[in-house]
């Protein structure tokens, strides 16, 4: 190999790279060589001069913002919803280093397992005095409810994470335990898929594990516990809904998984059974991974104020009818009070000594911890040993004499709700920031799933938090970014190397899937509103190009138009503008320009793009990536608007942006999905969405048909899209009939209302067991009064005889759609549960 | 030994002012079998009809009743009737015979490999049990040092009934405790949970009963507040084995005119119907309770 190192890997930053001392330096060796996994990177990573790794970190951020890769960092319906942000460069860890870390963490969940099956069980542990009773009862992760129960094949934990930290010694401890619902396994492989491509030949060359095959484990470990008599269970993924921080990761996963993605109302306990309400009726559910912590899980029996969780799930689940993945009541497990106890409760279950340490931890309530504790109050951490703990942790080296003074007496009369930790200096890892290698500190989040021989599985690899700008405090909550994880394989091994891929399920978003009613519901309304956002466009775009026309202002299509943008409420409607109201083109134009932009009126173009962005985001699971991507550079057409006033060209640009993002997604969906329910739910909504404009744009213009400006007729034509069909037919200027017969009556024309009558006709026929007769009639009578129908002479059947009737039949049958589909598909899904009073 | 027999009614009506969709419930309304009390019948009459019902022991040995209504309904009926024989106490405990309070509380401490005493799940605090200043500026000097524990909560209690009012108006069920302490005023479930809070505040076990009252007194007797609804007291660990129950409401050591119906941590374990209902809009909730001496008494008159 060429000797190019010197030049562009990255020794060239290794003298302007420096870290605080008594931090373990992931990156050089004590002699200040590269340790040996980066000099293996940088032999094969090829350039990474400053100007690549740029170009490479532009490319991450730009993967990041299409996938639509998010961290909300508050759990708010208008919070933010930040960027995740990755660093370019991979953590790389060698095979020899990996493996014992990898056996102890599994035996470090066999042991939690283990744990679980005595406190939820006989409570030996307690009995013996092996764990402090204080820790269990007065946790409130401890779930009287659940005790008693012993789920299916003994196993309480599914998925289990750690955290874990290196101290100055190099040896990697457990700072932390998530055994409720633990976050973060999606953000990792999707870091790792855009890594893997960035960096192909050093993912080659380094022989790194793919990480992929773990999430098979974890769903075939589910489907073979999920208790079911026939047949292949029916597992879901449980979200709190997309106000959660990492709702991102929940879709992702379902995706990856295979599961559809429910939340609490979308479920139902019945005879102890779960059932999933989808669109033809309730579907048996036989396994559940949630992403609920337990207290939200069920108002009935957990926490009675939340409604996002199932009431009488926790009965089902006792009752043995169904799997939830983890079990309820895990959260006493991630006590941090539970460290120091570990070693002991080891040896006595598993017979072993434990293998990979945790961080030293004294829970203060036990007499002699204490003492220990108070010893090392100058430099230790103190925290609260109970999530409904009184603070937040507490570095007590940074706290002054008489601060310090406090600690000591608190803990002396009040011992119980703490513990001290050792303070452990973190180790640092190099991130590229601002055209320099810079070094932060890191904690490294891994994953394990139960397999089918009593074990456990590690995904090699995981999620790295690196701290934020102050280099120490490692929280995605608080900023800071993450990495990628690179494991080699052991030497010899043969890694059969490839760049992962992200899901199956990407190529084909959702298979057949059963579609519950709220998927349903969001996709009709993401069909609604991407077709009104198209719309919407269109009709700018129309009145835009024409204001400046010559006599513009005293024409009859010009009253036409304005009335049109009126009643889309794209300008303010005449009855509330003031009477003196500038009416000249100029200001027209410059009213529609800033309406453009503004997200907060309900009629908007950006209102409906965002409102097409938001319900999207609802039924990610369900988008393929490509489609993702589309919205979001749709959405942040919008979104980023010039800066500065915008011109009419900017405006102009922006429409056509927003028209072409349109017409592709329009495209995806016809090309690329399945026709399930789901499809079908998302075609009626546009079908029926595109039926009103149409309707409603005629008998705006009907009161100018007399006129003979053919200008009139000629915006109609653009505004449907059907210039060239009518050109193509017509060799004259437009006329009235003719017009009307080409987007009213021609079954032929996409764009006309009785091709969007045969469409929604078909389709309605085509859903599950609806009681649809009603509008199925209603929609035979309007075909029929069309047929009938004569522009010059009016009809005669249905009680049409006038255009402006048939217009009336039409918009008459819209609603009739939708009030049907209402009650028989989408209804009850939002009811709230309340909880009942009590004496 | 035959005690007095008693029938007690306990119904519980919600009246919606539409109709729901589904709901599901959980009852704690079965009287526990006790060395003192024997439940001789028990029966939950639910209206309209459940769509299914299971029954369990909860973690306190409580039985729990669970239903489901996927009928829907307006209002919903809900009638607990069950017949408990009550036996005289043998004897009454002596409060000068109970350890010293610091006894008790320091034998629950933990220490490594030593043995472990179940009561100790009651000395923390629990969801509407939390502890603060206020609760021991309140109890201040109540328990002397080396007070023995059964005087020392004979005495807290004395000062709850001397210093509050009864009010039913003045709380609601999540009325925190420093509230009830700051207006000095609540009901028999704020009372218990300040008691259970100040023995818990010095590391004490106290248990939280839910239980009835006899409606009419023997002849001679007072009629005791908290007879229309169910009633509920304080059990204070006293021994290993040895809990005493404590009635801070009518300032008395519960006798033959309380029926034990079920304990736990508070109010939160043991609440006598709860429930999730979809659909309905607004309710009222009636509760009435009656407890009657059985005409088969001995040695009563109808």
């Amino acid at each position: 190999m060429k000797d190019t190192t010197a030049e562009h890997g990255l020794d060239a930053f290794l003298s302007a790279y420096t870290l605080p001392a008594g931090h373990f330096d992931e990156l050089r060796a004590a002699d200040g060589s590269l340790r040996e996994p980066w000099r293996q990177f940088t032999a094969h990573a090829g350039d990474l001069t400053p100007a690549a790794l740029d170009r490479a970190q532009a490319r991450i951020a730009r993967q990041i913002h299409e996938n639509g890769i998010t961290y909300n960092v508050y759990a708010a319906a208008d919070g933010p919803s930040r960027p995740w942000t990755l660093d370019v460069l991979p953590l790389i860890v060698e095979a020899e280093e990996w493996e014992p870390l990898a056996r102890g963490l599994r035996q470090r969940a066999r042991l939690l397992n283990a744990v679980a099956a005595d406190l939820y069980g006989p409570q030996r542990l307690l009995e013996e005095g092996l764990i402090p009773p204080a820790l269990v009862f007065r946790h409130p992760g401890f779930l009287r409810p659940c005790h008693g129960v012993t789920p299916a094949g003994g196993v309480f934990l599914h998925f289990v994470a750690f955290d874990l930290a290196r101290g100055p010694d190099g040896r990697w401890c457990v700072v932390g335990t998530r055994t409720q619902a633990p976050s973060g396994a999606g953000y990792a492989l999707e870091n790792r898929t855009t890594l893997s491509r960035l960096f192909l030949d050093a993912f080659r060359g380094l022989h790194v594990q793919p990480v992929a095959p773990f999430f098979d484990t974890l769903r075939s470990t589910l489907l073979a516990a999920a208790p079911c008599e026939q047949g292949t269970p029916h597992v879901v993924l449980l979200t709190p809904g997309p106000y959660n921080e990492t709702y991102f990761e929940h879709a992702y996963l379902a995706r990856q998984l295979g599961f559809p993605l429910v939340e609490g109302g979308d479920l139902t306990v019945r005879h102890s059974g779960v059932f999933l309400k989808t669109v033809s009726g309730l579907r048996r559910v036989h396994g559940i991974l949630r992403r609920l912590d337990d207290d939200y899980c069920d108002p009935l029996e957990l926490r009675s104020d939340s409604t996002l969780g199932v009431a009488g799930l926790v009965d089902a689940w006792r009752a043995g009818h169904v799997l939830v993945a983890n079990a309820f009541g895990m959260g006493v497990l991630e006590s941090p009070a539970l460290f120091a106890f570990l070693p002991g409760v080891c040896e006595r279950l598993l017979q072993e000594r434990i293998q990979t340490p945790s961080l030293a931890t004294w829970w203060c309530g036990e007499a002699a911890a204490l003492r220990d504790a108070q010893q090392r109050l100058d430099t230790g951490v103190v925290k609260p040993a109970f999530p409904d703990g009184p603070m937040e942790p507490v570095f007590l080296a940074g706290v002054d004499a008489v601060g310090h003074q406090e600690w000591v007496t608190r803990l002396a009369t009040n011992p119980a709700p703490y513990v001290v930790e050792e303070y452990l200096p973190l180790s640092h890892a190099p991130v590229w920031e601002g055209g320099a290698l810079e070094s932060r500190a890191l904690m490294l989040r891994v994953f394990l799933c139960a397999d089918h021989a009593g074990d456990y599985q590690v995904m090699p690899g995981g999620l790295l938090r690196v701290a934020g700008a102050d280099r120490q405090v490692v929280s995605s909550q608080r900023g800071g970014g993450s990495k990628d994880i690179w494991v080699m394989s052991a030497r010899n091994a043969d890694a059969g190397p490839r760049p992962e891929r992200r899901s199956r399920g990407d190529e084909e978003p959702h298979g057949t899937q059963t579609t519950s009613s709220r998927a349903a519901e969001h996709l009709f309304w993401l069909g609604r509103y991407a077709e009104r956002s198209e719309t919407c466009a269109r009709l700018l775009r129309a009145v835009l190009t024409r204001l400046a026309d010559p006599g513009a202002e005293t024409s009859d299509w010009r009253a036409s138009l304005l009335r049109t943008c009126r009643r889309q409420e794209l300008l303010e409607p005449v009855d509330d503008a003031p009477a003196s109201a500038d009416e000249s083109s100029a200001a027209v134009e410059r009213a529609l320009i800033t309406g453009l932009f503004d997200r907060q009126t309900r009629h908007s173009l950006g209102f409906n793009v965002e409102q097409t962005v938001r319900v999207a985001g609802a039924v990610r699971d369900r988008l393929s990536s490509d489609n993702w991507r589309l919205l979001s550079r749709l959405s942040q057409s919008i979104v980023e608007p010039p800066d500065g006033e915008a011109g009419l060209d900017d405006a102009l640009d922006v429409i056509d942006q927003t028209i072409i993002a349109l017409v592709a997604v329009a495209g995806l969906e016809m090309a690329h999905m399945t026709r399930n329910d789901g499809w079908r739910f998302l075609s009626i909504g546009r079908h029926l969405e595109r039926l009103s404009f149409i309707v409603s744009t005629m008998e705006d213009v009907l009161e100018e048909q007399s006129s003979s400006d053919p200008r009139v007729l000629d915006w109609l034509l653009d505004l449907s899209d059907s210039r060239i069909t009518y050109r193509s037919r017509h060799m004259r200027a437009p006329e009235w009939p003719a017009v009307v017969d080409l987007l009213v009556l021609d079954a032929h024309n996409p764009r006309s209302a009785l091709f969007q009558v045969a469409k929604l006709d078909k389709h309605l026929r085509l859903l599950p067991d609806g009681d649809l007769a009603e509008v199925l009639t209603q929609i035979d009578r309007v075909r029929r009064a069309c047929a009938d129908f004569d522009v010059k002479q009016g009809g005669l059947f249905g009680g049409v005889e006038t255009p402006a009737e048939l217009f009336g039949a039409f918009h008459g049958l819209a609603l009739g759609i939708s009030d049907a589909l209402t009650l028989q598909y989408f209804s009850h899904v939002y009811e709230l549960p309340h909880a009942t009073a009590t004496f | 030994m035959k005690g007095r027999r008693y029938r007690v009614e306990h119904q519980t009506r919600y009246v919606h002012a539409g109709r729901t969709l589904t709901s599901q419930h959980v009852a704690c309304l079965t009287p526990r079998t006790l060395p003192r009390q024997r439940l001789c019948s028990h029966e939950l009459e639910i209206e309209p009809q459940p769509s299914y019902a299971t029954e369990r022991i909860d973690f306190f040995g409580n039985a729990v009743s669970e239903f489901t209504m996927l009928t829907r309904y307006a209002e919903l009926e809900v009638m607990s009737r069950s017949v408990v024989e009550v036996f005289p106490a043998k004897s009454q405990v002596d409060p000068y015979s109970t350890p010293a309070w610091e006894d008790v509380r320091d034998e629950l401490v933990y220490r490594r490999g030593a043995r472990y005493d179940p009561a100790a799940q009651f000395s923390y605090p629990s969801p509407y049990v939390l502890l603060a200043p206020e609760v021991e500026i309140f109890m201040r000097d109540v328990f002397t040092p080396r007070m023995p524990i059964l005087a020392g909560a004979l005495a807290l209690m004395h000062r709850i009934h001397h210093e509050f009012r009864f009010d039913p108006g003045a709380t609601s069920i999540t009325t925190p405790v420093t509230r009830v302490l700051a207006e000095r005023r609540g009901v028999c479930q704020d009372f218990a949970h300040l008691q259970i809070a100040c023995l818990r505040s010095l590391g004490l076990p106290a248990r939280y009963v839910s239980g009835y009252l006899l409606t009419d007194p023997p002849p001679g007797q007072p009629r005791l507040v908290g007879a229309d609804a169910s009633h509920a007291w304080v059990s204070v660990r006293c021994a290993r084995d040895v809990w005493v129950d404590l009635d801070p409401t009518n300032d008395v050591v519960p006798d033959a005119r309380h029926i034990t119906m079920a304990w736990g941590r508070d109010y939160g374990d043991v609440s006598p119907l709860r429930g999730v209902v979809l659909g309905g809009a607004e309710h009222v909730l009636h509760v009435g309770v009656s407890v009657m001496p059985l005409a088969d008494e001995p040695g009563r008159s109808p």
